[in-house]
């Protein structure tokens, strides 16, 4: 236990003390109800344990807990203090006052019907716009586009989606893995960003990768937002063999080089220099030479790659379209894209559902401007506080910390997936953080307007039993 | 038998007493307040009086079978369908085995290197804190019986001192407890031996397979050898070693260093146990995951309950403990199994199966005699949860071949001693608070790893 814990704790242990012995002095000279006055010692000693446990959890370094705990224990003690203070004030002055006119507490239908659809409205605005913003960042063919080009293809970005994707292959291996795959994972995972980049620039250097994904977009959109079944969509794969082929010495220096493979053995070495290379690529590159006969040894590799690629005859072009014609049947990519665009409409529209509710709300029981404002206040205090929290980072936080669970698909794919999803999560957060402040800065401040006299005899009930409790100089 | 939860329902049902309902409000509530509370807010580290609160509704039992339904018929485990040593023969597990050794050694890159945790200030740390059993008892993690010389059965089976007799079972015993909490264990307690839990042959391997570039399987530096004592144990002192809760919150080689430092300190608290046996003149064999299932020796000398993970839950570190066991020749007072709502609790919390990567541990609200799991790692007889044990070894490959535990990290009674868990403590005991106790573990932030606290924990200052 350190100082600042035994003066933290005796500090703390004091003022409840101190606050306990103020209560009851307090509530001597009156007859106050038993039950208020429980509420106030609950009230003090939760306050006291919220500050304690929080204080504590801290020590353990458990963060979340230590908020938590504030925010619940704390948080119920001033609520249960303000109860119990109010009403304590309140019997008290209601003893003089005229019995209350049963039927002006009475509520009429239409001020239920309207206060549970407003209180609809505030519930369902935020998620609905959480989808309106979601559908309509997806929508934007140019958002989509330069986000992609930005922060997944450009060879600044490129090197972290590719260890992110490994991580998380690595993540989800499975059980069945064979071992020599689980190693060559745990190889590429070694290689330097910089490396990588340097074998995109053979293969598909960035100016090749962002036109590809500028024709994919374009032809994508074109086809969610036209009439055509299948979308025309065709990759130039010719491009990135041909880049091969040139670059096939370039490729097998930069294997050996980066490429955590094991040296070559003394027998394995002296075939090299005797000029014994074989016909089998896969060998040829097993382990890795001298660095004296790598340069002699790229171009028979060289030669061998472009002779497989040859045989091979992998694709010029790629007939997406066409591809997809072959596999999926007219009836069911109409249907897929009839849902898709469904979906993306519904995201534009859903959110004018709430706002419906609020006006036959509001059309139930306004006749004033005054009521006007009494009745939108509370709906737009919540909705707004509501949608800054569902924006914000702090619910995606679980989902951050979330340990991945085996997926069907593979486990690159979760891993880029998790890292767009955050990505759009923080281009959520700016598109519900404005109007939601304004709401709840507006329902905030009508809020005030409409209660001010309401609030003002209530603090001025605070200051008098502030001061009955903790004397009259502290007030 | 009895279905034991049953059981626990039935006879659970146990009345405090004055003195245990006053020791529990002076460290749960209202003491918190004042100042006397700041002396066990933060217990954690020199044993506060926070564990006790589980007294309130502990029940204790004559014998093992009295607390859980054991069949008669159950046969004694090999050594050999253990996870660990399964990585050295079977092809189901040692893909997962070699990779993962590979990995931990640094013989070949891993994707979460560089990431908090996975730095080599971390590694480095992990491999510090196994050290002491890499050199006085290699290979005692994985279960290698008397390697080293912290683990030299011959030495310690054969004692050269005078042999003392001891009137007072009850007071030597009490003494032998203290003697290893005092050389090192966080937690003692004596069980009579019971050949149950006692291997049925012992799986030795020869320390030069661990090579990680072997890719075979070597089966000569395999060798089974019937599990039977150089003499006839009568007792078993059982030790847990508390695992560091805040490494536990990191990811990576951090978290592991917590189990590995574990692994260190159990051969050699252990044999120095055997050692003071040995003193007194009698035989011993210090052990670690070998030679016998450690889980039921310690369940049998009242250090915890079995978890629906399968590991021992304890009443003052949860799960966060690694055990060793001595056998002794020396007939001592046994402890009782103890009883205080972990079964129950299990059934409903789930938190370890829902967190757990691999999907090793049994999501089944009950547990069962018979395995369905098809995992050859388990042994049928006990009614309990049975788990994928092989699973394990896939998420330590996963994990940069750091190990895992985030089981243990979730676990809801993974927490320090401390007062402010006593209502939670309190709500394990009763049938409505178990859920709200749950579900509070979650909303309070309980039991996560996270990037931030592998930074807490270089950070931790004394
Ligand atoms: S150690 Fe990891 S893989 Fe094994 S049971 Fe625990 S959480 Fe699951
Ligand atoms: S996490 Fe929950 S279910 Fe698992 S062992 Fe701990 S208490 Fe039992």
């Amino acid at each position: 236990m350190t100082t600042t814990g035994i003066l933290f704790f005796l500090l703390l242990g004091g003022l409840v003390f101190f606050a306990f012995g103020r209560i009851i002095s307090f509530t001597k000279s009156r007859k106050s109800e038993m039950r208020f006055l429980v509420l106030l010692y609950l009230s003090i000693f939760l306050i006291g344990f919220g500050l304690a446990w929080c204080y504590t959890s801290f020590l353990e370094n458990e963060p979340r807990a230590a908020y938590m705990g504030l925010i619940v224990f704390c948080g119920l003690g001033l609520v249960l203090g303000f109860v119990g203070l109010w009403n304590m004030m309140d019997s008290e002055t209601a003893a003089v006052d005229q019995v209350p006119d049963e039927l002006s507490r009475a509520i009429s239908w239409k001020k239920a019907v309207a206060a549970v659809l407003l209180a609809l409205f505030a519930i369902t605005l935020p998620a609905t716009w959480l989808f309106k913003s979601a559908t309509g960042i997806v929508s934007d063919r140019e958002q989509v586009s330069s986000y992609l080009g930005e922060k997944i293809l450009s060879d600044k970005a490129l090197p972290g989606v590719i260890k992110k994707g490994l991580e998380y292959e690595a993540w989800l291996t499975r059980i069945e893995e064979p071992l020599m795959s689980r190693i060559v994972k745990s190889a590429i995972s070694g290689i330097e960003p910089e490396s990588m980049l340097e074998l995109f620039g053979y293969i598909a250097p960035e100016k090749e990768r962002l036109a590809m994904l500028n024709d994919a977009t374009t032809a994508l959109y074109d086809w969610i937002e036209g009439e055509n079944t299948y979308p025309s969509l065709t990759l130039q794969t010719g491009v990135y063999l041909n880049n091969i082929e040139s670059n096939a010495e370039n490729l097998v220096l930069w294997m050996f080089k980066n490429f955590p493979i094991p040296g070559c053995g003394s027998v394995q070495i002296g075939e090299l220099e005797q000029g014994v290379y074989g016909n089998d690529l896969k060998k040829l590159i097993s382990c890795i030479p001298p660095e004296s006969l790598q340069k002699k040894i790229a171009p028979i590799a060289a030669a061998l790659l472009n002779a497989q690629l040859a045989e091979n005859s992998p694709p010029q072009v790629v007939d997406v379209g066409a591809k997809m014609k072959e596999t999926a049947p007219v009836k069911k990519i109409t249907t897929a894209k009839l849902h898709l665009n469904r979906v993306l409409f519904a995201g534009s529209a859903i959110w004018l559902i709430p706002v419906a509710l609020l006006l036959i709300g509001l059309g139930l029981v306004v006749r004033s401007g005054k009521e006007l404002a009494v009745w939108l206040a509370w709906p737009f205090f919540i909705t707004g506080l509501l949608g800054l929290f569902i924006g914000s980072r702090l619910p995606g936080l679980s989902f951050l910390h979330s340990v991945p669970h085996e997926a069907e698909v593979p486990g690159a794919v979760v891993g880029i997936g998790r890292k767009i999803g955050i990505d759009l999560a923080v281009m959520l957060e700016s598109a519900m953080f404005t109007p939601f402040l304004i709401l709840a800065v507006a329902g905030g401040v009508m809020l005030v307007i409409t209660r001010r006299e309401k609030i003002m005899s209530m603090a001025v009930r605070m200051r008098l039993s502030l001061g009955l409790v903790f004397g009259k100089q502290a007030v | 038998m009895d279905n034991s939860s049953d059981k626990n329902e039935q006879e659970g049902k146990y009345k405090p007493s004055r003195r245990e309902l006053i020791k529990l409000v002076s460290a749960a509530g209202a003491g918190a307040l004042v100042g006397g509370a700041s002396n066990s807010a933060m217990a954690a580290s020199n044993g506060g009086v926070s564990s006790q609160t589980f007294s309130l509704f502990e029940k204790k039992y004559e014998t093992i079978d009295d607390m859980y339904d054991i069949s008669k018929d159950i046969r004694r485990f090999d050594q050999k369908y253990t996870a660990l040593m399964r990585g050295m023969w079977d092809e189901e597990v040692r893909p997962s085995t070699i990779s993962y050794g590979a990995k931990k050694s640094g013989m070949v890159p891993f994707a979460q290197e560089g990431t908090p945790g996975y730095s080599m200030v971390d590694w480095a740390l992990h491999w510090a804190a196994m050290a002491g059993t890499n050199t006085c008892a290699p290979l005692a993690n994985l279960g290698v019986r008397g390697a080293g010389n912290y683990n030299d059965w011959s030495r310690h089976a054969n004692p050269t001192f005078k042999r003392q007799t001891f009137e007072d079972k009850a007071e030597i015993s009490k003494k032998v407890k203290r003697a290893a909490r005092f050389l090192g264990a966080s937690l003692a307690g004596i069980a009579p031996y019971d050949e149950r839990w006692t291997y049925r042959k012992w799986f030795d391997i020869d320390p030069s397979m661990m090579d990680v570039k072997s890719m075979e399987i070597q089966h000569d530096k395999m060798r089974e050898t019937e599990g039977v004592f150089p003499f006839k144990p009568k007792s078993v002192i059982a030790l847990a070693f508390e695992m560091d809760y805040n490494a536990l919150q990191a990811p990576g080689f951090i978290s592991g260093a917590a189990p590995a430092l574990a692994y260190s300190d159990m051969p050699e608290v252990a044999f120095k146990v055997a050692e003071f046996l040995n003193l007194l003149g009698y035989k011993s064999i210090p052990t670690g995951n070998d030679t016998g299932m450690s889980v039921p020796i310690a369940v049998q000398a009242g250090l915890g309950e079995l978890s629906r993970m399968g590991l021992l839950i304890t009443k003052k570190y949860g799960p966060r403990v690694r055990l060793a066991k001595v056998y002794t020749d020396l007939e001592l007072e046994y402890d009782k199994p103890t009883g205080f709502g972990v079964w129950e609790f299990c059934k409903r919390c789930k938190k370890c199966a829902e967190i757990c990567p691999s999907g090793a541990i049994n999501i089944d609200r009950d547990p069962t005699v018979k395995s369905s799991t098809g995992s050859k790692s388990n042994n049928p007889g006990v009614k309990k949860w049975f788990q994928r044990q092989e699973r394990c070894m896939l998420q330590f490959d996963r994990n940069g071949g750091t190990g895992c535990s985030y089981c243990i990290t979730a676990c809801p009674y993974n927490k320090l001693d401390t007062w402010i868990h006593d209502t939670a403590k309190l709500l394990t005991g009763m049938p409505v608070g178990r859920d709200i106790a749950r579900q509070l573990d979650d909303a309070f932030g309980y039991g996560k790893k996270t990037a931030e606290a592998a930074e807490a924990f270089w950070n931790k200052e004394d």
